[in-house]
């Protein structure tokens, strides 16, 4: 029995290129490999996990075959066939046609795919987007720009129009389930006090904000941004940032860390995934990724991972005004209803496609 | 609240201006208890957080979340089972005997090549007619398997020896019968997680229905600690096995129409 799964584009070179794709390949890792190490690399053999890959056609597809003497039991599905390269929309559409069993859904897209009758299962919020004001740009030095831009936008519209309410508004690094302080910054917008704030910027500049070519929800979620910049008279315009442009700010496929010079904008969106359901080991993970974008790198980590520490670091953060949280997104997967025993992977967990099982007396077809 | 803390003494007003505003929040995190103080003062604002580490309930919801309740499916026949049992096989080492409790006879089975094959059976004479609701249970140590009106003794692991005989029907002795299921519809085990109990129990449908059984700390607190284990038909019967650790239950498929004999476990799942 074979159970389909159609996911992003999953070629190397783009992943490199694209944290999120990367981030899918780490899923895909999850089922090849038995163990992590303590930073949360995958370690030993491909195949050591609970399946063995047995095709791979970059950037097409691959299939996946049970792995029969996987330490912890042979997977009950004996194979994974996985198509690269879908649209979300073509992903939501296969499922709505059976023609796969397994998908991730953008948030975005939930409400749209359940009301077409799709089975539809998400997550907490785990997933961060949130503003950067990119280091080294003259333009945002200045602490009332930033703080400005910052309070014009308006996160519950984001959230209800943009996500269709798939989300949640973000004001903290982390969200209120895992760190139980997020209640303590604010997520209102306050256009009449960035009104006030820009007012006493001179000169006003004007400022470019970036997000991901590739990315729809970033795009909508920058024009947004630049429409309630607009009303607070903040000079504020959205700029694509191509694949090449990411890749150079990667220093190439093989570098890991991003330069924010190589990036033709004051600032940008960027996706945070948590690691862990632990607010000091998302935390510390979020720091080390934002650090040389926002030139963070300074940010005292948590000293302790009790949630007074967590707290004051994530507070210092956020009080040096670089980083923008907008809102939290859920991870979201629709499910064809033959799927059976279907656990929500919680944050920084693989899809638990090895304990999945296929109801043969559900007609799909 | 303020009943509490106007019983330690401190006293409720209403607000005045300027003066200091308090604000409690009792919140928690993937880890922690969390209470959050924030103290407004004009424009100033403190917080200050107070955690206290969720161990003792992470780790009862850890515990409850790996038990796995599983059912192995031992037997199954188109004739109606009240009882079972597996038994050592006093003839042979290492082998077992299955023991089928019917309203009429005792069967037994030995396991060769993968299958059981009927060894022996004893019909059980009766007094009167066999009741719709007719019940039975096998005591495997005590070498006994009773029935209202009959009951078969012997050495279980040595079928030859067993006997069978019709016997009057005490006063109360009818296994009383509800809804199609016998009211024992508990059996405790030993957890095999913590050492605490733990209580099986079937679902309360009568017998043209599907089944479930779940399971619970005890009989009282009603919140399951496992994923139930579904069933396409009505359980019959449900006994706690000898080694305290599993449950042998009878149930009928629905579907089929065949009566089956499994055994249920508990696993710690980690």
């Amino acid at each position: 029995m074979e159970i389909g799964a159609i996911i992003h584009s999953l070629d190397p070179a783009v992943a490199a290129a694209n944290p999120e794709e990367a981030g899918a390949k780490g899923e895909l890792d999850a089922l090849l490999y038995d163990r992590r190490s303590e930073n949360g690399d995958f370690v030993g053999t491909a195949g050591s996990g609970p399946f063995r890959l047995s095709a791979w056609e970059s950037g097409k597809s691959a299939v996946f075959a049970a792995n029969e003497d996987y330490r912890e039991g042979r997977p009950f599905v004996d194979s994974i066939e996985i198509q690269m390269g879908r649209s979300a929309h073509d992903r939501v559409l296969d499922l709505e046609l059976n023609k796969a069993d397994f998908a991730q859904i953008p948030a975005e897209l939930a409400r749209q795919a359940a009301d077409r009758g799709v089975r539809v299962s998400a997550s907490r919020p785990n997933e961060l987007l949130a503003l950067v004001f990119l280091t080294g740009r003259g333009t945002t030095e200045n602490v009332r720009v930033r703080e400005a831009i910052a309070r014009s936008i308006n996160r519950a519209a984001i959230v209800n129009f943009i996500l269709q309410k798939e989300g949640e508004p973000a004001g903290g690094l982390l969200p209120q389930w895992s760190s139980g302080t997020a209640f303590l910054f604010s997520t209102e917008a306050d256009a009449r006090g960035a009104k006030e704030i820009w007012a006493q910027v001179s000169p006003s500049p004007k400022l470019v904000l970036g997000y991901d070519s590739a990315d729809t929800l970033e795009q909508s979620v920058a024009e947004r941004i630049v429409v309630d910049a607009k009303e607070a008279g903040i000079s504020l315009v959205s700029r694509a940032i191509s694949a090449s442009e990411k890749a150079n700010a990667h220093g190439g496929s093989e570098g890991p860390t991003p330069h924010s010079e190589a990036i033709h904008a004051d600032a940008r969106l960027v996706r945070l995934r948590m690691p862990s359901p632990l607010p000091s080991v998302s935390l510390a993970a979020f720091i080390d990724r934002l650090g040389p974008l926002a030139g963070i790198n300074g940010s005292p980590l948590p000293k302790s991972a009790s949630p007074e520490d967590v707290y004051d670091s994530e507070r210092s953060i956020i009080n040096g005004g670089s980083v923008v949280p907008l809102v939290w997104l859920p991870q979201v997967y629709g499910l064809s209803a033959r799927v059976r025993d279907w656990k929500q992977p919680a944050a920084g967990e693989g899809w638990p496609l090895a304990d999945v099982w296929l109801d043969s007396t559900t007609d799909v077809h | 609240m303020v009943e509490d803390l106007t019983g330690l003494g401190f006293s409720m007003t209403q607000k005045l201006p300027g003066e200091a505003q308090l604000q409690l929040t009792l919140s928690e995190s993937a880890e922690d208890y969390v209470w959050v103080a924030e103290i407004r003062h004009g424009e100033a604002r403190e917080v200050v957080i107070v955690s206290a580490v969720r161990d003792l309930v992470e780790k009862a919801g850890a515990r409850k979340a790996s038990l796995t309740l599983q059912r192995k499916l031992v037997w199954e026949q188109d004739e109606r089972i009240l009882d079972f049992a597996l038994v050592p096989d006093g003839n042979a080492a290492g082998a077992s005997i299955l023991v089928v409790l019917q309203p009429d006879k005792i069967a037994f089975y030995d396991h060769r090549a993968e299958a059981w094959h009927l060894n022996r059976e004893i019909a059980i004479p009766h007094a009167r007619p066999v009741q719709r609701n007719v019940g039975g249970r096998i005591d495997p140590q005590a070498g006994t398997a009773t029935l209202v009106d009959g009951v078969c003794a012997g050495d279980f692991q040595r079928p030859e020896t067993v006997t069978c005989k019709s016997v009057p029907s005490a006063p109360g002795a009818d296994l009383a019968m509800m809804q199609g299921s016998i009211v024992e519809s508990d059996a405790a085990l030993a957890s095999t997680c913590s050492g605490s109990p733990l209580m099986l129990s079937t679902g309360s449908g009568d017998w043209t229905v599907r089944d479930f059984i779940q399971a619970y700390e005890d009989k009282n607190q009603r919140e399951p600690i496992a994923q139930p284990i579904q069933f396409p038909g009505p359980i019959l019967a449900l006994w706690p096995a000898e080694d305290g650790k599993t449950a042998r239950l009878v149930s009928r498929n629905l579907q089929t129409g065949a009566y089956e004999a499994s055994i249920v476990s508990v696993s710690c799942g980690d």
